[in-house]
């Protein structure tokens, strides 16, 4: 059940993407970013307004740093503008993706902010290697085959819908 | 430095970051509920990009916005949803499965979007590569999970 729901939301960031990258070439990423979060904040804060509810909304009694998620994703949008630039966009998907994984093994492993001590394993290890390099494939396939995509951050049409 | 070598570093600062902020996302809907969390998410979010593009939110900008196709501006939408699916199942699988599930989907999704043209995407047909790639994110997933 829980595997299904992680898959269906890798599913619905490819949409998340294409939308993103044609609101980016329109107006830039971190603008775009900016009105990304402002929609999201008011579509999920009237889903709570209506009445519908997951757990209680409350500041006091938790530990400030569980409130970084939000800026921590902007400020990514912001590094993979840099990154795009001056490295390409291949390199930055492959290393995002790549250490992404590596965080979150390690993570797991210590069980840091707040999560299960899930230990690292020699097979599990490997594991996560098979997925860093079928995405490195899947990833410079997909650019050497449509080279105008390298630069898909940039201001390209080749992404519009 | 080299710009291409502070990109780089750039590149995997950001990857880490991205985990670190799955998790945080995560334990704060442990907190506050899994919609919740994706709201807070999303109002710090715009404060921040706020404080990050301030001033270079002109005029013209929004003159842009009101000409953009109305479904350009459903990302923040797909994105509560995104983040309210992973604060579900982080908690549950662990952040290392989580992700590697997310990255797996994302890659087939985005080969068959790619193989058929959809989401208005130029076609490109699977190849020999492709497959092989995908082929070794499925192994990698199913080790990370039984393994």
């Amino acid at each position: 059940m829980y595997i299904l729901l992680a898959l269906a939301t890798g599913t619905i960031t490819v949409v998340s993407r294409v939308v993103n990258a044609a609101l980016a070439i329109r107006i830039g990423s971190l603008r775009g970013s900016f009105v990304n979060h402002i929609v999201g904040a008011a579509f999920a804060g009237l889903l709570l307004a209506v009445g519908l509810r997951t757990g209680v909304l409350r500041w006091s009694g938790i530990p400030l740093v569980y409130f970084l998620g939000g800026s921590l994703g902007v400020l990514i949008v912001a590094a993979s503008n840099y990154a795009v630039q001056h490295a390409g966009a291949v390199v930055f998907a492959v290393l995002l993706l790549a250490f992404q994984l590596i965080s979150s093994a390690c993570i797991d492993h210590f069980g840091w902010m707040g999560g299960d001590v899930i230990p690292m394993t020699l097979s599990r290890g490997v594991g996560l290697a098979l997925i860093i390099g079928g995405a490195v494939l899947v990833v410079t396939d997909r650019a050497a085959r449509r080279p105008a995509d390298a630069a898909s951050a940039s201001p390209s049409p080749s992404s519009e819908t | 430095m080299p710009r291409r070598l502070t990109a780089v570093l750039v590149s995997m600062a950001a990857g880490l970051l991205l985990g670190v902020a799955i998790r945080l996302n995560a334990t704060l809907g442990e907190y506050v509920g899994v919609l919740e969390s994706s709201f807070v998410v999303h109002l710090t979010g715009t404060l921040f990009a706020l404080l990050l593009v301030g001033a270079r939110l002109n005029r013209s900008v929004w003159a842009t916005l009101r000409r953009a196709p109305r479904h350009e501006l459903t990302g923040g939408v797909i994105g509560v949803l995104m983040v309210l699916l992973a604060n579900v199942t982080v908690p549950q699988l662990g952040v290392a499965l989580a992700v590697s599930l997310f990255v797996a989907a994302d890659l087939f999704f985005s080969s068959v979007a790619d193989h058929f043209g959809w989401l208005g995407l130029r076609p490109i047909r699977v190849s020999p590569q492709r497959v092989v790639g995908l082929l070794l994110v499925l192994a990698g997933v199913l080790l990370v999970r039984f393994g």
